[in-house]
């Protein structure tokens, strides 16, 4: 655990702004945790792309790794208040949604096609800010590229490459 | 392959359903189970939600499980989130919202948590930092191409596709050098709307 000036509720009005950023099934939240928390050195960058990656592991919603960064800044109590930030808005916005779905619907459309623009650079921001403090090789850039370009082209599993990615560490591990 | 609902003039179909009344214990079990067995998203389970929601349990039809489909893109929550929030709407209202929505985020919350304490940096010893790179290169392509996936899959004419791409080039640009994300971030979307209109391109 890395943050011990960050309380629960703190951790509940974060995730729960973030996950307004969710608009369109985007992965809005991860740039807003990181600009908040990653940045200002109270969640190490590490810790970040670890708790992403079980996420990806993960069954059911993505949103599930949330409940690690939640642990890592506030132990298990930041893990419960990670679930209900990211619970609030969803039970709101299906509320709402389920009651004013017509009169809602032109007004969330505006709003949905612009948001996938913005929540790419919101993504792409994050990927770079990942990457930046890792002084990556040539090797290690290009598997990058290669990894996007495969994830556009056929959307394979995010597991797979997770699992992909963490076999050739453990293999590099053993080897050095 | 599941292929993502198109028809967006669902609202007639979000009525709620009868008075049937489904337990609350019954309804978190089944959504339970459906967040602990479903991988790759809300469109990669809509099969089984089908079979577990329209033909086990009856609880929607087709066109309903569709129109929530649809409704939970529009929703600023994860998808497979606010599609669980609907159903438990539906059957139960606020209460039944509230159930479906931890039920259903119960599984991978829980996985994570148990993987963020299990394998934890201490735990992992001289192994950690060679992981955590090699793990970290893998989330940041997946990252990337995520976003670039993003881009491709907003259906919008190539001038608006391109005014898009420049103002998300923009956001990802102005975050790096330092501006504050939320205020660069709402910049973008209020400029998106603007630019990018419904009506355009649906025209088009």
């Amino acid at each position: 655990m890395t943050g011990d000036s960050v309380g629960f509720f703190e951790i509940v009005m974060i995730i729960a702004f973030s996950t307004l950023f969710s608009v369109g099934g985007g992965n809005g939240p991860l740039a807003i945790i990181q600009d908040r928390w990653v940045n200002s050195g109270l969640l190490e960058p590490t810790l970040f792309s670890w708790a992403l990656a079980l996420g990806y592991l993960s069954p059911g919603p993505k949103a599930g790794f949330l409940s690690a960064i939640g642990y890592y800044m506030y132990g298990l109590p930041g893990a419960f208040a990670a679930m209900v930030g990211v619970i609030l808005p969803s039970l709101v916005g299906a509320g709402a949604v389920s009651y004013w779905f017509d009169r809602l619907q032109p007004a969330i459309k505006r709003i949905s096609l612009p948001a996938g623009f913005v929540i790419a650079g919101m993504i792409s921001a994050a990927a770079w800010k990942l990457a930046e403090p890792m002084a990556l090789g040539t090797v290690e850039l290009s598997s990058i590229i290669a990894i996007a370009v495969w994830v556009v082209w056929r959307s394979p599993e995010p597991a797979i490459i997770v699992l992909g990615a963490a076999a050739v560490g453990l293999i590099g591990w053993a080897v050095g | 392959m599941m292929t993502e609902p198109t028809n967006e003039l669902v609202a007639e179909k979000l009525e709620p359903v009868s008075d049937r009344q489904v337990s609350l214990v019954k309804l978190s079990l089944i959504l339970f189970r459906i967040g602990a067995t479903s991988f790759g998203g809300l469109w990669a389970a809509t099969q089984k939600l089908e079979n577990e929601l329209v033909s086990k349990r009856g609880w929607l039809t087709v066109d309903d499980q569709k129109a929530l489909m649809v409704a939970a893109t529009l929703i600023p929550a994860p998808k497979f989130l606010a599609f669980g929030g609907m159903i438990g709407f539906r059957l139960r209202k606020w209460p039944g919202s509230i159930v479906a929505l931890f039920s259903i985020l119960a599984p991978p919350a829980l996985f994570v948590l148990a993987g963020a304490i299990v394998l934890s940096p201490e735990n992992l010893g001289s192994a950690m930092p060679v992981l955590s790179r090699a793990v970290g290169i893998g989330v940041i392509g997946l990252l990337f191409g995520n976003a670039l996936h993003q881009i491709r899959n907003t259906k919008v004419p190539l001038r608006e596709r391109v005014t898009g791409i420049a103002i998300g080039a923009s956001v990802a640009i102005s975050t790096i050098m330092g501006a504050p994300l939320v205020i660069v971030a709402i910049s973008g979307l209020v400029i998106g709307v603007f630019l990018i209109r419904p009506k355009k391109v649906s025209n088009q």
